[in-house]
């Protein structure tokens, strides 16, 4: 590796260098400004006390000219006497005499609102006319008025090319963002989360594989359990602007965890001028809903014959004499969410400081599940003096969880199990304390998942510190440097348990020798990242751009997970590990390092303010990889044009601004952890010692590449009434590192780590932006954006017909596979026999279809469209608000109404057994004629009751994908009242400066031709990674229906 | 100063900067002797796999693994697929580690060990299976896995036992310490019995080619020198010792895989009627249209149906009176009998019958129990409703079962080979290619050495009450009285009345049957292909319309002097309650290997598969094709 240290002393020299230098040369040099009165020095900021970069000063009448630093400061050769011009692209261009020079603020100019500067790279600014990429911003105010907790969720729909999957409706459900298509089929898809310059943990605790060790009783996965994306922690209030790169460009300085994109975040840090203290709350309501009904006119039992000791309903016809309960609702209750959130800012011209807490306390849907959330936050920035500029962001976090399970194992789904002739909410036996089973039961083959919500445990807990500084070194005019450091840190603690008596057969238990599990994982993170950067700009001629920027990267993911389980409670009630059996109790220990260090460079053009070319360059170094494999270079390139500068065309009236720009670019990416050398593991059989686990490692891994291309074209039409953008973009991934790959056990493992699997993925994603009325008292304002994204897996090694995803293989033989010339987000199941017509046969002898032994390709969850459309109106005082978001043409597996159907549950199921009918399967016959021109069509009838559910569907799960499904859901509606700004000032005696009232409500209705619970269902938390899961309603818990109102005041 | 930082971060990089690929709490090597308690505990695999061989040879019915039971297989399922994870994952690469670090540290008797246990794992697979992965297995960066022919994998399987008796008897330098007796828990490091075990694996592996046309001359003298080094008492016996400790075993894996706690056996498993009828004497007698011969007035109440004479009850005479009683029935299978009933009392709270013994010492009360044996597929048998393992007709559960009894029980150590498996070998090819007198000799040993198995294992019982029921746990009868009438029945007519001339192969066979039931189903199940399940047919072997076809398979009849396993039915035989058919697929043909693991093999290797002859893997009759050692010659092309 001697080539990497090489590279790497010379990058120290090349920037330590001239920082060296110029430190000690800087006491001059500031001496030296002070005294030469031919010098003017100065700082250019926004109306927000932001300063403004690379905004050209010229002296006026001369050729002299310069640009802003990265802090706002310039510095040029002028007299007193003499007139700087101030120009800046969507600022309107101001003069200044060279005397009053020293703070200029200058305005955003109306007519080019939307040229906005985008925040990118490392917390430094670049106007978005030089962005050759899809770039797209989002409002804070936006974030923080969607009503939603977290920030993540509430980017929903808001964002052309960005799907923000939902695992459920639970306090702390976790979320998973795909920016335009997957692009691993095993690994992490989402973007990028940085935060002034520092990328941000958004890791969802994986209990598969977390619960090291220790969960085996449990048995809890990623499908039953899910927990918050870490993401979610942070705080939607202290977002000052969010920027959402969406092409894989924004790897090329972020580095490859920015392969799916990124969002950047800038904090808020306080604003110069009075000080400000701003105070907002919400207090919301909400009630589940979605649920399929359960029907009543059959009861419990079997072949028509009531016995109330089955589940299924294949029981004879319910007369009524038997009260009827809803048992769903006893595990349901009304959603209550209390949020405030108090801001204190205030600062000068050299320092501004914010500190802000937010509280959040939430009770789900679902009896017993909450979330608390606490955020603490200080940011400020200081000029410390004129060539050093510190930035910082503190946020401290405290999170707490209590959740249930989901899917299957969840509460929904068991209580749809406890016979409706049973009150399922008296939940204790005779003795108080005992589980009580459903009256007609003898013994204990149901758990009442009521007791199991009450009784057992579910917890989690995280304490988190994000942290970022940034210093800002500007000692010579053109030059900068910027350090960054950045320390994510947390530490969360998972506990479950489940209580002695919720077990079958706890009423004949021995009570002396109590069962009973609990399991406990500490699980602390620790991620911190150093950012080094130095760069030169500079114009040339008044039209050339010149940009050139090295840096050094270095960063670190710390995993540390402590896990101990026991079984057998000595005492009831006791979640604790030491109220274990001493012998039962069983820890383990698993630590995990990622390393990476990298430099990049980059060299931006730019010519007359229309044309710009920008090359990119990233070398990282990975410890993940083989040694030799560990270096890897990926480039990228961008170019924009700004076609409106040309002559003919800049005094169009109706058309204000048009860019094309187009992007290639690629992007390596390293290995997990510990994926090239055995990790061994204890083994758990009588004598322990050591053993290999499932995986295979490998030691000969590459890093797996992934090539990007993307054109767009954005305009502003009408005096900027209409804002539109559009892009089409191609990806080519090859030499995927796919963990969890499956071949023969001959390898000696049951999964391997493989660089295999190419597959390439395109699309399209486009938004416009259309001022319907503007004037001074309404103004209506629509936004529709749409996407739409295909792909293709070409090419598998030879014995490998699929590849799925085993996680999503969750309710019957359908999960997430895919194979050579398919999309990658496809479904396969063990799929119905079909005859070379595609008719599906049907066993001559029984009248049921025939299920193959094959896995085959059923159905794509990626819809062919998804979209999002949002509108605001304003009249006078008043601002109705909404957003609705949904998918056009995608299928989605109707678990939900297959195991209803199977079981007898679904009123479906009851007009197939009316009057002992029969059911015709269509298809034709295998009977040999099936592949003929005149196969036998399929005449035998199949009574329902007879068969029951299961029999009757054997292993038919196909038919349960839905395809061409659709919908459209009301995430947001809301009525906002913005007190009259002059009233309120002079009411309060110039106290209150801002107030405003609203009520809103969250995810109101949803129009589908879906039937089953939840049309966005998701099978799988978003620590699953790969293509998730998607168009997997098996259970679901839907986001609840909830209505809102607050208030908000600024003092 | 960022200068100095700057030279602070180059100096930190490189390589050691970078150099945290590892996890600090789980290693990526360990010393070889680190593996060896894993690899053996490992074979608990075996029995994960009886629950679809002991079905397939009528030792149990069951209503979970029913697609075996009807020699069919589990479409689109890992059943019966342990074996091949066992051998290629759990053992896998721990295995080969072993072998080749300890080869590298020129540690040879642990390299021994490990090639033993390999050939042992390999024989055990390759006859389950057939054709295996092996040329191709545990290479690294290998995307393609073909099958090798089984001649070369049971050539293979010979020579790793050879290579490990060279490397056992090889002088060995290495200070050991406790490394391998504290990690061997199937012969705490005795070395002696491990160059026995190799030679037993090498006689085991011979003796399923005993149908073999040039077995007397290609194999025989290899066999007989294999069993003479082989095992040499029932101390030799390959066991598995494991931890147990039921619920509060820190892992429940520490547990028997059959005991009560991990309860896989449960209800869903029963003892075939089939394996009742040989261990109490009750193989019945059929008319000529194959239907049982109902009795007016039956001496034993639970037994209604004419039962066939001596010479097809080769094993005892139990019913109706007469009375040579063979112990083992009351040990190896279950029964109601002498289960505990709770009356109440007067002042209203339950007690135990006093004349319910937790251990039953009188041998005419034992010698009137009635035992079992359940269908193919249902716990309902011919005679009646079949008990779990342990005596009762509900699911066991450890409050019920205690720890459990004998085999059956949460810390009984797992039966891999015996002695006693051995010397039956040994009778069966003596008595085919050697002297039958040295054959009558091995027979009888045989029998007293499963006699001493079986008692070794039992656990003395006793009653128990659950609130107002009473459970029996454990054995109900006790070593000392077991032995007693095992002596009885040894110097009897069925063992020592025994002469070179009575002597038949059935007697030794059968045996052979009571001694493996139900832990040595796999090398039963060898017996039964070998001798093609006692199908009538002609020419070399059996094939559709030689044998079988679709619906029926011709038997064999008790009374043909060639049929092996007397009172042994397929189900679609033609005689009562075995006229079933098996799946259309099959074409008539019994099951005469298992699939591969279909989430391994099916799932990600079938172009390989296919190449498989006679019977493509991916046919869907290739549970159907016989393999290689059950040929008399090659197998065809």
């Amino acid at each position: 590796m001697k080539k990497q240290c090489v590279l790497l002393a010379a990058l120290a020299i090349a920037c330590g260098a001239p920082a060296g230098l110029t430190s000690v040369d800087h006491l001059g040099f500031a001496a030296m400004a002070q005294a030469n009165s031919g010098k003017v020095t100065g700082v250019v900021k926004d109306s927000n006390g932001e300063p403004l970069i690379g905004v050209t000063v010229k002296v006026k009448g001369t050729n002299i000219g310069t640009v802003t630093d990265l802090n706002g400061n310039y510095s040029i050769k002028a007299n007193p006497s003499q007139t700087l011009e101030f120009s800046y692209i969507g600022y309107d261009a101001i003069s200044v005499p060279a005397s009053q020079a020293a703070q200029v603020v200058m305005l955003n100019n109306e007519r080019q609102l939307d040229e906005v500067v985008v925040t990118a790279e490392f917390g430094m600014k670049r106007v978005a006319r030089t962005v050759g990429s899809s770039v797209q911003n989002v409002k804070a105010a936006d974030i923080v008025e969607s009503g939603r907790t977290d920030f993540i969720s509430a980017l929903q729909g808001r964002v052309s090319g960005m799907n923000v999957i939902s695992s459920g409706g639970a306090p702390g459900a976790s979320t998973s963002v795909v920016l335009r298509s997957a692009t691993s089929l095993s690994g992490n898809n989402q973007p990028l989360y940085v935060v002034d310059g520092i990328p941000m943990n958004n890791t969802s605790f994986n209990s598969t594989e977390g619960l090291a060790g220790g969960d085996d009783i449990m048995g809890l996965t990623v499908r039953n359990t899910d927990y918050a994306s870490r993401g979610n922690d942070f705080n939607p209030e202290d977002i000052e602007s969010m920027t959402v790169l969406k092409g894989a460009a924004a790897a090329a300085l972020y580095g490859s965890d920015a392969s799916n994109g990124a969002i950047i975040i800038t904090t808020k840090k306080g604003r110069s001028g009075r000080a400000r203290i701003t105070y907002s709350n919400q207090f919301s309501w909400s009630k589940a809903y979605g649920w399929p009904k359960i029907q009543d006119t059959y009861t419990n039992g079997a072949y028509g014959a009531t016995n109330y000791y089955y589940t299924n309903h294949y029981g004879g016809l319910y007369d009524g004499s038997i009260p009827y309960y809803d048992n769903a609702k006893a595990v349901l209750q009304t959603g209550t969410l209390m949020k405030h959130n108090i801001a204190l800012e205030t600062g000068n011209d050299k320092m501004s400081l914010r500190a802000s807490a937010s509280f959040i306390n939430q009770d789900g849907v679902v009896k017993t599940t909450d979330l608390k959330r606490t955020n603490l936050s200080l940011a400020g920035r200081a000029e410390l003096t004129k060539w050093l500029h510190l930035e910082g962001s503190m946020q401290y976090v405290n999170f707490k969880n209590h959740k249930a399970l989901r899917g299957a194992d969840g509460p929904i789904a068991r209580s749809y199990r406890w016979p409706n002739v049973d009150d399922m909410s008296n939940i204790y036996a005779e003795d108080g304390a005992h589980m009580r089973y459903p009256n007609y039961y003898t013994d204990g083959d149901l758990l009442n998942p009521l007791f199991g919500l009450m009784k057992n445990k579910l917890y989690d807990e995280t304490d988190r510190f994000i942290s970022a500084f940034s210093l800002n070194f500007t000692p010579i005019d053109h030059f900068y440097l910027r350090a960054q450091f950045g320390w994510d840190v947390s530490s969360s603690s998972y506990e479950s348990g489940i209580h002695p008596y919720y077990r079958t057969y706890n009423l004949t238990s021995d009570d002396a020798n109590n069962s009973g599990s609990y399991s406990m994982t500490k699980y602390n993170n620790s991620d911190p990242t150093i950012n080094i950067l130095a760069g030169y700009n500079n114009t040339f001629n008044d039209k050339f751009t010149l940009g050139v920027q090295v840096g050094y990267h270095q960063l670190e993911n710390a995993v540390k997970s402590l896990s101990s389980s026991g079984t057998n409670f000595a005492i009831l009630d006791m979640f604790s590990i030491n109220n274990c059996t001493p012998a039962s109790v069983v820890s383990s220990k698993r630590s995990t390092k990622r390393r990476i260090q990298a430099i990049s460079g980059a060299l931006e053009l730019g010519w007359n303010n229309m044309l710009f070319a920008n090359f990119r360059f990233r070398n990282d170094w990975s410890s993940t990889l083989p040694v030799n494999n560990r270096s890897y270079f990926y480039p990228a390139g961008e170019l924009s044009w700004v076609i409106t500068e040309l002559k003919p065309l800049k005094d169009l009236n109706w058309l204000n601004y048009l860019k094309l720009r187009g992007a290639i670019a690629q992007v390596g990416k390293d290995a997990r952890p510990l994926s090239i050398n055995p990790e061994l593991e204890k083994t758990g059989l009588s004598g322990g010692g050591y053993k290999y686990g499932f995986t295979g490692p490998n030691p000969n891994l590459k890093p797996e590449m992934t090539t990007s291309y993307e054109v767009g074209i954005e305009g502003r039409f009408w005096n900027n009434r209409v804002n539109a953008d559009f892009t089409w973009f191609k990806t080519h991934c090859e030499d995927q590192i796919v963990q969890g790959f499956r071949m023969s056990y001959a390898t000696g493992f049951v999964l391997n780590t493989l660089n295999v699997g190419t597959f390439n993925t395109w699309g399209w994603e486009g938004h416009v932006d259309v001022d319907v009325v503007k004037t001074k008292d309404v103004t209506w304002n629509i936004g529709l954006n749409l996407s739409h994204t295909s792909s293709k897996m070409t090419d598998l090694p030879k014995a490998v017909t699929e590849y799925y995803n085993a996680y999503t293989w969750n309710y019957g033989n359908v999960r997430n596979g895919t194979t050579v010339g398919q999309p990658i987000t496809t479904y396969s199941a063990l799929a119905l026999e079909r005859n070379n017509k595609g008719e599906v046969l049907i066993n001559p002898t029984t009248g049921l279809p025939i299920v193959g032994t094959d896995w085959k390709v059923i159905g794509d969850r990626e819809p062919k469209l998804r979209f999002g459309i949002t509108t605001a109106l304003r009249w006078k005082s008043w601002r109705l608000s909404a957003m609705f978001q949904g998918r056009y043409h995608a299928s989605v597996y109707n678990a939900t109404m297959r195991e209803m159907m199977a079981r007898g549950f679904s009123p479906q199921s009851v007009e197939l057994r009316q009057d002992d009918a029969t059911y015709v399967f269509n298809g034709v016959l295998k009977d040999g004629w099936e592949n003929t021109e005149t196969p036998h069509y399929n005449t035998i009838g199949v009574n329902f009751a007879h068969y029951g559910g299961t029999a009757l569907y054997n292993a038919d799960h196909e038919s349960w994908v839905q395809n061409g499904i659709n919908y459209i859901r009301c995430q947001e509606l809301r009525l906002t009242y913005i007190v009259p700004e002059a009233w309120l000032k002079r009411v309060t005696r110039n106290i209150m400066q801002n107030a405003s009232v609203y009520v809103s409500g969250n995810d109101l209705f949803t129009i589908t031709n879906y039937t089953g619970i939840d049309v966005a269902g998701n099978t799988m938390s978003a620590a699953a990674g790969g293509t998730g899961g998607e168009g997997y309603d098996y259970w679901s818990l839907p986001s609840p229906r909830t209505f809102s109102f607050g208030l908000s005041v600024t003092f | 100063m960022l200068a100095s930082l700057f030279v602070a971060l180059s100096m930190v990089s490189c390589d050691s900067y970078l150099d945290v690929n590892r996890n600090e709490d789980a290693p990526d090597y360990v010393d070889a002797h680190l593996y060896l308690a894993g690899i053996e505990q490992e074979y608990f695999g075996l029995y994960w796999d009886i629950r679809a061989l002991a079905p397939l040879t009528q030792m149990m019915g069951t209503s979970s693994y029913t697609s075996f039971a009807t020699h069919y297989y589990s479409l689109a399922s890992d059943a019966g697929g342990e074996m091949w994870r066992m051998v290629y994952w759990n053992q896998g690469m721990n295995l080969e580690n072993m072998i080749n670090q300890s080869l590298e540290s020129e540690s040879w008797h642990l390299a021994g060990i490990g090639y033993a246990m390999k050939a042992f794992s390999w024989d055990a697979l390759t006859k389950y299976h057939g054709e295996v992965i092996l040329e191709d297995a545990f290479k690294p960066d290998q995307l393609t896995h073909h099958y090798d022919y089984q001649e070369d994998v049971y050539k293979q399987v010979r020579a790793w036992a050879d290579q490990a008796i060279e490397l056992l008897q090889r002088e060995d330098n290495t200070n050991y310490g406790s490394k391998i007796s504290g990690n061997d828990w199937i012969y705490s490091g005795n070395i002696d019995k491990w160059i026995r075990f190799a030679y037993t694996v090498k006689a085991r592996n011979l003796a399923s080619l005993s149908n073999k046309r040039d077995f007397k001359e290609k194999y025989y003298n290899e066999f007989t020198e294999s069993c003479e080094k082989g095992f040499a008492s029932g101390d030799d016996d390959a066991v598995l010792r494991i931890l147990g400790g039921s619920a509060d075993a820190a892992y429940s894996a520490y547990n028997n895989f059959w005991g009560p706690y991990r309860g896989n056996l449960s209800n869903v498993y029963w003892q075939h009627d089939y394996a009742v009828q040989l261990m109490t004497g009750t193989i019945p007698a059929y008319d000529e249209q194959g239907d049982k011969i109902r009795i007016d007035e039956p001496s034993h109440a639970d037994y209604p149906y004419e039962l066939a004479g001596p010479e097809v009850n080769l094993i005892c005479d139990t019913l109706p009176d007469v009375g040579h009683f063979d112990p083992r029935a009351l040990v190896k299978l279950a029964t109601e009998k002498g289960n505990p009933v709770a009356y109440k009392q007067e002042n209203g709270t339950y007690k135990i019958g006093d004349w319910f013994k937790d251990v039953y010492t009188d041998r005419d009360t034992l010698r009137t129990w009635t035992f079992l044996g359940s269908g193919f597929t249902s716990a309902a048998g011919p005679v009646g409703t079949a008990p779990m393992f342990w005596g009762r007709r509900e699911a066991a559960t450890s409050a019920k079962d205690g720890v459990g009894r004998w085999l059956y029980r949460d810390d009984a150590p797992y039966i891999m080979t015996t002695y006693a498996e051995l010397l039956f070998d040994q009778a069966e090819i003596e008595f085919k290619y050697g002297s039958k007198s040295k054959a009558l000799e091995l027979f009888k040993k045989a029998v007293a050495e499963d006699m001493k198995f079986t008692a070794k294992y039992i656990t003395k019982g006793s009653n128990i009450m659950i609130g107002n029921v009473a459970y029996h746990q454990g054995d109900k009868v006790d070593a000392a009285t077991f032995n007693a009438i095992a002596n009885e029945y040894l110097a009897g007519p069925y063992v020592g009345g025994l002469s070179e001339g009575t002597l038949t192969l059935s007697h030794i066979m059968m045996q052979k049957f009571i001694h493996l039931f139900p832990w040595g189903a796999g090398e039963e199940w060898v017996d039964q292909r070998k001798y093609f399940y006692d199908v009538e047919y002609t020419g070399d072997y059996p094939s559709t319309g030689n044998g079988w076809d679709l619906s029926t398979v011709n038997m064999k009849s008790d009374n043909n002097p060639t049929k092996v396993f007397k009172g042994f039915y397929l189900a679609p035989a033609n005689v009562q309650g075995r006229r079933g058919t098996y799946n259309k697929y099959n074409n008539g043909s019994p099951c005469f290997r298992v699939r591969p693991r279909y989430n391994s093999e099916y799932m990600w290797n079938k172009p390989y598969l296919e190449q498989l002859k006679p019977i493509p893997g991916t046919a869907d009759n290739y549970q159907c094709s016989i393999p290689w050692f059950a040929y008399p010659g090659d197998q065809p092309k």
